[in-house]
């Protein structure tokens, strides 16, 4: 497969101003009829955190989706992995092709080799945009479906009050509760 | 808010605790109804009823809880197809996250 950067539009796919699934649509559009067994990806963008793309593209392609891998093995035409759950984690296979997302940890990064990073400078990086993917028009802000209106930090915790006990230390606690009509 | 729906997780007829934190701010934005799937969902329909649901649908294949998300998402899209929910609530769970998402992309837009 030929690396492909997706290049025009992405700021529109994944800006503010978006069109559900636009992202997932481009991926699919760029892979589709290209030969694949195994669409590996992380579980979520640091920023949004809404995770949708890996689930709306394995939708988009008709494949099966091994979400929040610990652990994949692929043999004999399956891929099985280890799927992270609230109590543990439970063992999952489906036949390839598959789109599997994994979490942190799942390897260790290898060093490049020399040999490697020198051949990367000669690989061909194809460049598409909207147009290229039969997505002009059609994704992005032209199908617009949901805007991000205000981006506001979590609020940060108040620092608790201590009661220093100088022998009414009960009685200020209780008048607290009952300012608070907990009793 | 005519019809909001709550994708409502459950184990071996257990709600997960999101769901009933789901249900509490449904009832609140309008006629709320409880999607359960998976074996011994009908032993939650009392706990969800009591949270909030007016309506729970139930089914109980174990395919629910073998097979990841598509049971769930095929038979949610011909449900909302049928009676056009104004909006549908999921925990952001493993298989909820899953459910939504691929959900979300139906139907294929042509691409």
């Amino acid at each position: 497969m030929v690396p492909a950067v997706i290049e025009d539009g992405v700021a529109e796919l994944a800006g503010p101003v978006r069109a559900r699934g636009s992202s997932a649509r481009a991926i699919a559009a760029a892979i589709k009829g290209q030969s694949y067994e195994l669409i590996i990806c992380g579980t979520e963008s640091t920023d949004g955190s809404s995770g949708a793309v890996p689930a709306q593209l394995a939708e988009l392609l008709g494949l099966p989706l091994l979400s929040f891998a610990k652990k994949l093995e692929v043999s004999n035409g399956k891929a099985q992995i280890d799927r992270q759950t609230d109590d543990g984690y439970d063992v999952v296979e489906a036949a390839l092709p598959a789109v599997v997302t994994v979490t942190g940890g799942i390897n260790e990064a290898r060093y490049p080799a020399l040999r490697g990073i020198m051949q990367a400078k000669n690989k061909e990086i194809k460049q598409l945009g909207l147009k290229d993917l039969g997505l002009d028009g059609k994704a992005g802000k032209a199908a617009l479906t949901e805007e991000v209106i205000e981006i506001k930090a979590a609020e940060a915790r108040k620092a608790g009050e201590i009661v220093e006990d100088k022998g009414d230390g009960a009685k200020r606690v209780a008048d607290y509760l009952v300012e608070l009509k907990v009793i | 808010m005519a019809g909001v729906w709550v994708f409502a997780e459950t184990v071996e007829g257990t709600p997960a605790p999101v769901v009933l934190e789901l249900l509490t701010k449904a009832r609140s934005l309008g006629e709320t109804t409880a999607i359960a799937f998976g074996p011994g969902a009908s032993k939650s329909v009392q706990t969800l009823g009591k949270y909030g649901a007016k309506k729970v649908y139930v089914h109980e294949d174990p395919a629910f809880r073998d097979i990841l998300a598509t049971p769930a998402v095929e038979l949610l899209a011909s449900l909302i197809e049928k009676d056009q929910p104004d909006l549908m609530i999921f925990g952001m769970t493993y298989d909820g996250r899953d459910v939504a998402s691929r959900l979300s992309a139906r139907p294929p837009p042509p691409c």
